[in-house]
């Protein structure tokens, strides 16, 4: 597929685009309130869409859809910014396991949520690192992990061990695995994991070069999720603020009509159009099974950029209304700045870019000798 | 002075070209033909001034027109009808960015981007039968008269006046910002025909040859020291009727037609990919004695953070020029394009110098001849990055300045107008 077809979606995923916009469209800010860190009832109705099978085979259930359709939806899910850990469970766990040939059929039909743990959320693996150590019964695990996307409702975690040579699926109940609850400045729920003792035999699902592999399709995964979760995120805060600059008067007058503020808005276009951009890349790279970190880390310092600036931006916009949480925008930007967190931050992303960089820049200068 | 390399000499394939991920085998086989046949048609000493930062001269344009020309290959946006190649939108993004990467002298945008397709969309019969040939075959020269003295950004309140004499129009004014107008064959301009209650009303115009009576041409010397800028003057300058584009009075938006396709155009993606590698090849230069560029943190985060910005530019152009569903508007797509391409333009200019170290401090050909070399490179590397820079600074001024596109991308998204 070339990345011109890639822009003209087709008419299957056009019709997830359509179905999501609309289902989202149905969703109110004050739903969203009501709900904390997860409703149910929406997991169920994602379920009846067939979302959360989107990337899984048909034999599981699923609809065998790639990143393109899983764009879109998740654009809309930012849109609505719904807390529920469909990137999480639906994106990374459903996308790894389906790429090690797993079941998934329980986390299809929505019966069972997964999160994965030292992979795909932080895309960066985050600071954890957790070691399994062969023993009498299957591996001992030990360590800690202190970002994993899970609530009460988590029914599996999917732990990658230091290096990605290591790939466990462990139910909730597996003894020696303690999750502290918090949550997330964007409202969903978090856990800290810790590790202590062994696991059973059956519980680790792939080792070595399948792990890796399997952890890189579902960090890939993640990387195009979250660019379109922000990218639908950003949209919705920019649409927001633009009605807010209409609507609001100041000295006799709409505040659009100041130039001081409409040059900022201006910006908040560039900016998301930069984003959009980013989301289509980030999608289209993820559509075969190579490595697209040499563009993955340039989406993920864009976007994270766009983030910042437009969430800044929106608020300052905003004024004092900005400030107080009974506006959705600022809900909007604590949202942004989970995702910038997931994203490993734009700092992050660009260290990772600069050392590949630095590599190019010493290859060129031995050729040159 | 040593011997230059090829600028993308040693680049890993995939970053030399990740835009590859974009194209299919097609459009890849069509690049290298492209490819080479401009490294064939621009000789390597050409290419390599124009890589440093240097502007080509006349007659190495006239050259290179010429042969494009041959080819068939001077207007590729053009219908085919009036001497377009027919080719795909992503054919004529490959053969633009590759313009640009192998740093062949630019098609002067004055006759095939801006003048040419209003006279083909707007002009009679006669007016594309005598200017379209000139303008594709490299021959005619154009340049623009809009901007006058008190009128730059608020370009509709020109006023340089062309009075209707009945068989010719009387022209008086003066024009400003005229690039190339020096060596110019040809003119088009906006004029006052008419009074209108609005200003944008009553502007006409009008194409004329340059040897016409009553013109005169000042250069203006800009910030880089080089001449391409210029002041026009028309002193009862007789322009025959069929000199006037179009209807009396629409010249208003005629230009906004040129306008629209010159900010697509300026997004200059292939020249931007090729300033990231210069930058790479600055950094293994050693320039500054001890310092190596390769292992300065500071410097590879600015490298990078250029870079994705510039790799969302290209994707931003393709969705725009694909015209897809999820693309911007035709409103708001030049605005965007050109405020983006501005900054990236500009903040890799600016990082080139700081690389510079003190070298930033020299200039010119006396500053070239008392350098064999800075570090390992020719010192008119230096100095043509220099040139670049100065110069550079327009980007953000020509073709509407920022702030006029930012007035326009604010229209497109509130309702309240100012």
């Amino acid at each position: 597929m070339t990345f011109l077809e890639h822009l003209t979606p087709s008419d299957e995923t056009g019709m997830i685009r359509d179905a999501a916009d609309k289902w989202a469209a149905g969703i109110s800010d004050a739903d969203v309130r009501r709900s904390g860190g997860f409703a149910p009832g929406r997991w169920s109705e994602m379920a009846a869409m067939g979302w959360h099978g989107l990337l899984a085979d048909p034999d599981h259930g699923g609809l065998g859809l790639g990143p393109d359709a899983l764009s879109l939806l998740c654009q809309a899910i930012g849109r609505a910014r719904l807390p529920e850990p469909f990137v999480a469970s639906s994106v990374v766990c459903v996308g790894t396991l389906t790429a090690l040939g797993q079941d998934v059929t329980a986390l299809v039909d929505g019966s069972a949520i997964a999160a994965p743990a030292g992979f795909g959320l932080p895309c960066d693996g985050g600071p954890s690192g957790v070691t399994a150590t062969a023993g009498a019964e299957g591996h001992n695990l030990s360590d800690m992990i202190d970002i994993c996307e899970s609530g009460p409702d988590t029914s599996e975690f999917l732990v990658a061990t230091a290096g990605g040579d290591g790939l466990f699926r462990l139910p909730r109940s597996t003894p020696g695995l303690t999750i502290t609850h918090y949550g997330a400045i964007d409202g969903r729920n978090l856990a800290r994991l810790s590790f202590d003792g062994p696991v059973p035999a059956d519980a680790l699902i792939a080792t070595g070069d399948a792990a890796r592999a399997a952890i890189r399709r579902g960090t890939t995964l993640a990387v195009s999720a979250l660019a379109a979760d922000a990218t639908g995120t950003i949209e919705k805060a920019t649409e927001l603020t633009t009605a807010y600059l209409d609507e609001r008067s100041q000295f006799g007058k709409p505040l659009a009509a100041f130039q001081s503020l409409r040059h900022m808005v201006a910006d908040l276009l560039v900016e998301l159009e930069a984003s959009r951009s980013m989301a289509e890349l980030a999608a289209f790279a993820a559509s075969d099974d190579g490595d697209p970190k040499h563009l993955h880390d340039r989406v993920r310092a864009r976007i994270c950029r766009a983030a910042q600036s437009v969430g800044q931006n929106a608020i300052q916009l905003h004024g004092g209304m900005g400030m107080t949480d009974e506006m959705a925008i600022g809900h909007y930007f604590r949202r942004l700045i989970f995702l910038q967190a997931m994203m490993g931050q734009e700092a992050g992303a660009l260290r990772d870019r600069a050392t590949t960089l630095a590599r190019d820049i010493e290859m060129q200068r031995e050729v040159a000798q | 002075m040593p011997e230059v390399r090829d600028h993308d000499h040693g680049a890993p394939a995939e970053e030399r070209d990740h835009i590859d991920l974009l194209l299919d085998d097609d459009l890849r086989a069509f690049r290298r033909d492209v490819r080479a046949f401009l490294r064939g048609a621009v000789p390597e000493e050409t290419r390599n001034r124009i890589d440093r930062g240097y502007a080509a001269t006349k007659s190495e344009i006239a050259d290179f027109l010429a042969k494009l020309s041959a080819r068939g290959w001077t207007a590729p946006a053009w219908p085919v009808e009036y001497g377009g190649t027919g080719w795909t939108q992503l054919q004529r993004m490959v053969f633009s960015s590759e313009l640009a990467r192998n740093a062949v002298p630019g098609i002067p945008p004055f006759g095939v981007s801006m003048i040419g397709p209003v006279l083909y969309t707007f002009g009679t019969q006669a007016q594309k039968d005598t200017y379209l040939p000139g303008i594709l075959s490299g021959k005619d020269f154009w340049c623009q008269g809009f901007s006058e003295p008190g009128s730059g950004s608020d370009l509709a309140s020109l006023r340089t006046r062309a009075e209707d004499r009945g068989d010719h129009y009387l022209l008086n004014g003066q024009k400003i910002w005229t690039s190339k107008a020096h060596y110019a064959d040809r003119i088009f301009l906006l004029a006052r025909t008419d009074e209108a209650p609005r200003k944008q009303g009553g502007i006409s115009m009008f194409v004329l040859d340059m040897d016409t009576p009553g013109i005169t041409v000042k250069p203006i010397i800009a910030i880089d020291m080089n001449h391409s800028l210029n002041e026009v003057f028309f002193e009862d300058v007789k322009v025959p009727v069929d000199g006037l584009v179009g209807e009396r009075g629409k010249g208003w938006n005629y230009a906004k037609f040129l306008l629209g396709n010159e900010r697509t155009g300026i997004t200059n993606v292939g020249r931007c990919r090729r300033q990231v590698e210069r930058l790479k090849r600055l950094a293994r230069a050693d320039l500054t004695p001890g310092v190596d560029l390769s292992k300065d943190g500071a410097f590879l985060r600015d490298l990078a953070r250029v870079e994705a910005d510039l790799t969302a530019l290209e994707i931003t152009e393709i969705r725009i020029l694909s015209q897809g569903k999820n693309g911007p508007s035709a409103m708001t797509g030049p605005s965007v394009l050109k405020l983006a391409s501005a900054q990236i333009q500009q903040t890799l200019a600016e990082l080139i110098v700081s690389t510079l170290g003190l070298y930033a401090a020299g200039r010119g050909a006396g500053f070239v001849d008392a350098f064999d070399d800075i570090g390992d490179l020719p010192s008119d590397f230096v100095d043509g990055a220099l040139n670049e820079y100065l110069f550079g600074r327009s980007v953000s001024i020509y073709g509407g300045t920022n702030q006029i596109q930012r007035d326009i991308l604010a229209r497109s998204a509130l309702e309240t107008r100012p």
